[in-house]
């Protein structure tokens, strides 16, 4: 895993926009040129496409333009859902959003993750979390009765 | 005032059946516009124990296919990461009551911390801050009168899976008699009566618990029940009391109350004086609950204010405000009249019921409540009204609307139905719109303000407090010794 500079917020960066190297200009940058920024806080290796849609949104999210941002966020959206990125991966940008404070692009991939979880038995949510089941069966058990209302279909 | 089984609106003496199964939801994404709300806490506001799960790395989980096909090739373990919990609780926080609960069976650090106090409140602040379209808080307006005949299928009825969807619906079923009615609605409790005998409940709609209250002794006449719970910091509800009037056909100078409370388990007769000599109108309603203070409505005077909890037992009297239209209230027994607590508020919402005049819809808030003083909002004429519905549009000088209820969350919508549509349509008090909200099939002749009821379903689940049993013995005869 990518080792994140945990004190890299200075003052002068935007948490919400990755810093953008040596361009003084203010003008977006071109499409080809984002796989040669260098972030502040990298994103973490989550394959190319992934990663470009995240720099993206994470550029427009720090729009002052509602409109660019509520787009810039359905389109996100959109795309979480048609390519049905796995969710180890979700997993990662869910970190990465933490880190780098940027609360669009966290609500968006922790919604997909709930999203995909929320009918899951509990063995698969183990699976899925790499959780060992440290309940005995009894302690289960009784679990179930605290909240039979949980387990009904 | 007439009890339960006759509390139709129809004015003609034969009892209609009134319409099963009404229901009208809508999940428009809304905000509570309290001014007590709890602010969203962010990831650095958040209070918790990290716990050490006693678990080690594990190797890279199967989630299913990425496109990224980097599954194999990543280890992710999210609770050896820093800040785990933090993460916990944005994605935890998103699920479903039903899959949040469930999934405390995961392992031990899942369940400590959905059964986290912090937790709780997070979700909750979450749930009624948070404004993207998924999340909007969902609600329905209860026809109170409900067809099952077993407490299962009742509790079926609000089912929080059925509210999820959006849009308005009025939906409508065979003709079967009456069997519960909904009365009262607090902190996500519900007070429902199963009619003949009449035996009271209060059950948790989340949670499914169901408590039968204790039978009062009085058999008599006592009605136009009023439900009032008291919850502590956490939201949790710590005890309801009941209060039902007697059934008084003459003008009174006092009130007679039972009152059954939680915390004893039994009901008490009180006699509480009144100011003024009182009477009830004809077609008696529950009482509305604002700020825990039940109120209800008095001819001419407005409406007598009754707090269960605090003693010494008390009433007082609350003027509605005096440029509404008193004679109409009168002459239609309060259908025009539309007044309950929303969002804080107390308002009252009246429709002319007579197209030609002046002024159509008129509101009013109460300004200051221990003066009783209201403050009038707007006054509207029907050519101030718009519609994009068409037919709507060519009926608005001529139709009769009929207040229904104030929308839950939001201050600027008003729910009417509409006679001569035959549909439920809203009122946008902001830009004077009316909007058909729902279409239904069949009759709806008796909707009005007194046979519906708001219904919010909580945010968390909160356990329905048991009242004590009183425990009789009986009288042992002599013992009998049965055969086979």
């Amino acid at each position: 895993m990518a080792e994140f500079n945990e004190t890299d917020q200075t003052p002068t960066v935007d948490p919400k926009t990755p810093n953008l190297g040596d361009s003084t200009t203010s003008s977006q940058p071109k499409p080809e040129q984002i796989t040669t920024i260098d972030v502040a806080v990298p994103i973490p290796d989550v394959g190319p496409q992934l990663q470009v849609v995240v720099e993206e949104f994470i550029l427009k999210s720090g729009s002052d333009d509602e409109e660019v941002r509520t787009a810039a966020t359905n389109e996100l959206r959109d795309f979480i859902e048609h390519e049905e990125i796995g969710i180890t991966t979700l997993l990662v940008v869910v970190k990465y959003a933490h880190e780098v404070k940027n609360v669009d692009l966290l609500d968006a991939f922790c919604e997909r993750v709930a999203d995909l979880i929320k009918d899951k038995k509990v063995v698969e949510v183990r699976e899925i979390f790499g959780i060992v089941n440290d309940f005995t069966p009894g302690e289960e058990q009784a679990l179930r009765y605290e909240h039979p209302w949980a387990f009904e279909d | 005032m007439e009890g339960h089984a006759n509390s139709t609106d129809n004015d003609a003496d034969q009892i209609q059946l009134p319409i099963q199964n009404c229901v009208i939801t809508d999940s428009t994404n809304q905000h509570s516009k309290d001014d007590d709300q709890n602010q969203t806490p962010t990831q650095n506001h958040l209070e918790f124990q990290v716990i050490a799960p006693p678990y080690s790395n594990q190797g890279s989980p199967s989630s299913g296919s990425s496109f990224l096909g980097l599954d194999d090739t990543f280890t992710y373990d999210i609770h050896n990461a820093p800040d785990s919990d933090s993460l916990l609780y944005e994605i935890l926080s998103r699920l479903p009551l039903k899959s949040l609960f469930r999934l405390k069976c995961v392992c031990k650090h899942w369940q400590t911390l959905i059964s986290q106090r912090s937790f709780s409140r997070f979700y909750i602040s979450r749930m009624i801050t948070s404004n993207t379209a998924s999340s909007s808080l969902p609600f329905r307006i209860l026809y109170r009168y409900i067809c099952e005949s077993e407490p299962e299928d009742v509790l079926n009825r609000f089912r929080s899976e059925s509210y999820n969807s959006s849009g308005l619906y009025l939906s409508r079923e065979e003709h079967k008699a009456i069997k519960f009615k909904v009365l009262g609605v607090s902190n996500g409790l519900i007070l429902c009566c199963s009619l003949g005998p009449l035996v009271y409940h209060v059950c948790n709609p989340v949670t499914r618990q169901w408590v039968t209250l204790a039978k009062s002794a009085k058999t008599q006449n006592f009605f136009a029940e009023g439900f009032v719970s008291r919850v502590n910091e956490d939201n949790v509800v710590t005890g309801y009391t009941v209060v039902r009037q007697e059934m008084l056909t003459s003008l009174t100078d006092y009130l007679r109350l039972e009152i059954f409370s939680s915390e004893t388990g039994e009901w008490v007769v009180y006699r509480v004086p009144c100011p003024f000599q009182i009477g009830f109108p004809k077609r008696g309603a529950g009482p509305i609950c604002f700020k825990g203070v039940l109120h209800w409505f008095v001819n001419d005077h407005g409406m007598v204010a009754f707090d269960p909890y605090k003693d010494p037992k008390s009433c007082r009297l609350i003027q509605l405000p005096a440029d509404r239209d008193v004679q109409s209230e009168v002459t239609h027994d309060g259908l025009y009249r539309l007044c309950d607590a929303c969002l804080g508020k107390l308002r009252l919402f009246q429709v002319a019921p007579d197209a030609s005049s002046f002024y159509c819809f008129s509101m009013w808030d109460m300004k200051d409540y221990d003066k009783g003083e209201w403050c009038s909002e707007f006054k509207v004429t029907r050519s101030d009204l718009s519609s994009s519905d068409p037919e709507l549009e060519s009926w608005l000088m001529k139709a009769t609307f009929l207040p229904l209820s104030f929308h839950p969350f939001d201050l600027d919508i008003v729910y009417l139905r509409c006679v001569e549509l035959a549909c439920l349509v809203s009122y946008n008090i902001q830009n004077r719109q009316l909007d058909v909200a729902c279409k239904p099939t069949g009759a709806i002749d008796d909707l009005s303000w007194r046979v519906v009821v708001p219904l919010v379903i909580p945010t968390w689940p909160t356990p329905v407090p048991i009242p004590p049993v009183k425990v009789v013995i009986p009288e042992v005869g002599p013992l009998r010794v049965f055969n086979g």
